[in-house]
């Protein structure tokens, strides 16, 4: 990896200029309790990087575990893993999940799933079990696990199905309990000949599970009722929009999708009562409509604070864009855009505390932090080198 | 409306299986529902309704499938398309419809009394036409008039849109005519759910057949003597079977594991024209077994036949219910009345043979069929020999059907049949090392090697004996379905017809 280069040629596209010093904590989380007048999302919380697991692709597969003390990042543990392209924690913090997207698993047509325990003082990785996906559940794309993480539930990307996979209390994944097998197609010959689920997230009522089908322009809302997942509500995107990664406001009633297709945002209302996707909101081009080039974004975060969101591109355009975020009304102001500071973002996260955001690119991962102010990204400094990396998760003290 | 049968239902515990009854194998494999379905139309709309809920369908006809396609769908749905039977021509000379629910004996008796004619199918009769004729489903008249899905003029089929919408299609020659070609021969649970075959012409019944039975004692059977008999009978068929004149005869070369205590040869002649007025080709082909030194030329019993292989019964001592000294075995009504108890459990695997036995063959076979494990009751397995060729060898039926098999003058079907779950890794692992073994030998490519992998000995394997073991290799699409380029096409029309994959199974066309 050549950081040198790779930095020399950063450059910073500031929309809106700002100006802001890093100082004591309540500076840097000024949302935090106590700290003014801004709406405190109850679950903001100090929270410290501990342990960080990088899913990888590279040429030594696998999960890279490092420990994190302050700015140093060490490199604990490669524990192999096949594709592991999204990973979850567990809430209680001692399991983490992978899902593997992959095409064959001993011999058959399914992606699979990983549960790990993770070592509380060393923060190392055991293999506790592997679960097949159902038939025909190829490349799996992503997952999550319910609040009362009793359940996974997958989005499978290959096979247009989700899954959902009851979870033991020693943290073993059990086999598939439910299925839910999707059809439908968009106008896009390459990418929306079939339905091609792609995000799931829990609300945040954890009654309803919202879906992303990036192969048939939908949106679903699943009521989810003991471990089962049960179609309530599908609203259609714009026809080749390519709905992709999901995030949930804060608030619980606004959501942001990010249109892979067209390389856009959107904003909906979200009925939480009713598990109900209300009406398009706003919508925005997912880059400045200076740059030349519209680039597929991947990788949508909302800052704790609800205030700033945050999406990562690449293609011609490598970069990480942000936006502010009128929390009354969804509507997004565009206001950072930060152009070929990264190649190949893929996967991104904020500390819950909001102080700074973590992005992966091509062979490292880097770390920005936030002006607790504007939302603004500071330089990426890179922590560590890893190849290809995919996904990521991190544990908090 | 169809008739839905979810799991509070009485019959639900019945209706779930299949004839293999190793599937489901757990609760959990299980469907919600079985959807038994009494026209088209209830077909049509439990198919939507199925899609429309997220449930993967599987399609059952006359519930044959040798291995876990159907009765293995967690939470999903069985349409069972049994009552879809009619036959029916629209006038004399055709054409004839037979729904795909109908089962062959069922067919031959509507064929023939109505109007004369038959269909060259199996000789088990409770298959369902549904998935014996998609997988090109062939039979004792198959070298005079070729296979079944050679005969096929048009298929109704339900397919599903990329929206998820149930399409209903007739498919022949000019309309859909990829689809209608995969339907010929491809397989079952592929590209939707077929509820109807049309035959522009079917082949008139033969007047009379000979039947004869030729049997040998294990007892003194050598393996000299073993090779002897195996050979002459392959020689047959690479020589003097490939005129014409012989096409009227099919033979079947049942090497029963030495437990059974003999195996035979049981062979059904007519001349081409459906008369038994000249015998001198049956009995120049059973002269040639007189050096064998037969037990017997007397008819013994009937002849074993796919499906209907005697299976070890309870007093091998394997009842399943242990309550000594009384012997009682557990069957649902249904299986026990109309198939007389003899769904149980299986194992299959194929050949298509393209030349006859070489030395290491019969001496794996030999070796295998002579082999016994302990605790393990080998009655019930055998290998099915079938004679082969004829008017299905006709090179133009390759590229216009999904069978490219059409060098053969033999079909093997390797195969054991048990009574207990507890006895499944005994007969799967004696049948898997039985297979690997004859295909390991020095003729073998060593790429290839446990395979029949197509080229100068063999055309692969019979995708209606499906073997999940050969899903181990990754060229298993080229062992069912060659590698000429009917695998690519397949896939081709897989993507355009069912481009979200509702219809898979372990060894489904993959998208």
């Amino acid at each position: 990896m050549s950081a040198r280069t790779f930095w020399s040629r950063r450059q910073f596209v500031q929309l809106i200029s700002s100006s802001s010093a890093f100082g004591s904590v309540r500076a840097l989380a000024p949302w935090l309790p106590g700290a003014g007048s801004e709406k405190t999302p109850a679950t903001v919380k100090r929270a410290t990087p501990r342990f960080a697991y990088i899913g990888c692709l590279g040429k030594t597969q696998g999960i890279y575990v490092f420990s994190i003390h302050g700015e140093r990042w060490t490199l604990r543990q490669i524990i192999a893993s096949n594709r592991p392209l999204s990973l979850a924690l567990h809430p209680n913090q001692q399991f983490l999940y992978a899902v593997n997207a992959i095409d064959t698993y001993r011999s058959l047509p399914a992606g699979t799933i990983e549960a790990y325990s993770i070592d509380p003082q060393k923060g190392i990785l055991t293999l506790l079990n592997r679960q097949p996906l159902s038939l025909s559940g190829i490349m799996p794309k992503h997952l999550a696990i319910s609040p009362d993480g009793r359940n996974v539930v997958v989005a499978i990307h290959g096979g247009g199905a989700y899954n959902v996979l009851p979870i033991r209390a020693d943290g073993h994944l059990e086999r598939v309990s439910g299925i839910v097998k999707e059809t439908g197609s968009g106008p896009d010959r390459q990418w929306q000949e079939a339905a091609h689920p792609h995000t799931v997230i829990f609300d945040t009522t954890g009654r309803y599970v919202l879906s992303s089908d990036l192969g048939s322009d939908r949106l679903n809302v699943f009521s989810w009722t003991d471990g089962k997942l049960i179609l309530r509500h599908r609203s259609t995107t714009t026809s080749g929009s390519g709905p992709a990664h999901l995030a949930m406001h804060p608030s619980g009633h606004l959501l942001y999708v990010l249109n892979k297709l067209d390389a856009s945002i959107a904003c909906y209302g979200y009925d939480a009562a009713n598990g109900r996707m209300l009406e398009r909101l706003h919508h925005v081009p997912t880059f400045s409509s200076d740059s030349q080039e519209q680039a597929s974004a991947d990788i949508l975060v909302i800052h704790p604070s609800g205030r700033f969101l945050y999406a990562s591109g690449y293609g011609k355009t490598n970069s990480v864009a942000m936006w502010s975020i009128d929390t009354s009304s969804g509507a997004l102001t565009p206001i950072q855009h930060m152009v070929d500071g990264l190649h190949f973002p893929s996967a991104m996260t904020i500390v819950p505390d909001g102080t700074s955001l973590f992005a992966m690119d091509k062979s490292s991962i880097v770390r920005m932090f936030v002006d607790p102010i504007s939302g603004h990204l500071n330089q990426p400094v890179k922590m560590a080198e890893v190849p290809t990396p995919m996904s990521l998760a991190m544990k908090y003290l | 409306m169809a008739i839905t049968v979810g799991r509070q239902d009485a019959r639900y515990n019945t209706l779930k299986l299949g004839h293999n009854l190793r599937w489901p194998a757990t609760e959990a494999e299980a469907v919600s529902r079985i959807e038994v379905c009494e026209t088209d139309g209830d077909t049509a709309d439990a198919l939507q309704r199925a899609v429309s809920e997220g449930l993967r369908p599987t399609v059952r006809s006359g519930g044959h499938c040798y291995e876990d396609f159907v009765a293995n769908n967690p939470g999903g749905v069985i349409l069972d398309i049994s009552p879809l039977n009619e036959v029916r021509a629209a006038k004399s000379g055709g054409p004839y419809h037979m729904g795909s629910g109908t089962q062959l004996w069922n067919g031959y008796l509507e064929l023939y009394k109505r109007y004369g004619v038959t269909l060259p199918a199996g000789t088990c009769g409770s298959v369902g036409a549904g998935g014996h004729i998609s997988g090109g489903g062939y039979g004792l008249l198959s070298r005079l008039h070729g296979l079944t899905a050679d005969w096929l003029s048009a298929v109704d089929i339900l397919t599903v849109d990329a929206s998820g919408k149930v399409i209903a299609r007739t498919v022949d020659r000019t309309h859909d005519p990829d689809l209608f070609r995969a339907c010929r021969g491809a397989g079952g649970g592929n590209f939707g759910v077929i509820t109807k075959f049309t035959f522009d012409t079917l082949p008139q019944a033969p007047q009379e057949v000979m039947l004869a039975h030729v049997s040998f004692d294990w007892a003194d059977t050598t393996p000299e003597r073993f090779a002897a008999i195996l050979h002459t009978f392959g020689e047959y068929w690479e020589t003097r079977g490939k005129d014409p004149d012989t096409w009227g005869m099919f033979s079947q070369l049942v090497l029963s594991h030495q437990a059974g205590g003999h195996f035979g040869i049981s062979t059904q002649f007519c001349n081409p024209d459906g008369t038994c007025r000249d015998l001198s080709v049956l009995n120049e082909f059973l002269d040639r077994f007189q050096a064998c030194k037969p037990a017997s030329a007397s008819p013994t019993p009937a002849p074993h036949v796919p499906g209907h292989v005697p299976v070890p019964r309870p007093d091998s001592g394997q009842q399943a219910c242990a309550s000594a000294p009384h012997r009682i075995t557990r069957d649902n009504w249904l299986s026990a009345t109309n198939d007389r108890g003899d769904s149980r459990r299986a194992k299959y695997k194929s050949t298509y043979m393209k030349r006859n036995f070489t030395t290491s063959e019969t001496q794996s076979i030999y070796k295998h069929l002579t082999r016994t494990i302990p605790g393990i009751d080998l009655r019930g397995s055998m290998v099915i020999v079938d004679s082969y060729g004829g008017a299905i060898n006709r090179k133009e039926l390759i590229a216009e059907t999904a069978v490219p098999q059409r060098s053969s003058i033999m079909k093997l079907q390797f195969l054991s049949y048990w009574m207990n779950d507890k006895d499944d890794a005994g007969h799967l692992s004696w049948l898997s090392d039985f297979y690997s073994d004859v295909y390991s030998g020095p003729h073998i490519d060593l790429r290839y090697r446990s395979t029949p992998y197509p080229g100068e000995y063999y055309e692969g394997c019979y995708i209606n004996y499906p073997d999940r073991d050969m899903l181990a290799h990754a060229f298993w699409p080229q062992l069912y379905y060659g590698d000429q380029g009917l695998y690519p096409f397949l896939q081709d029309v897989k993507r355009r017809y069912d481009p979200n994959n509702v219809f898979h199974h372990a060894m489904s066309i993959r998208p």
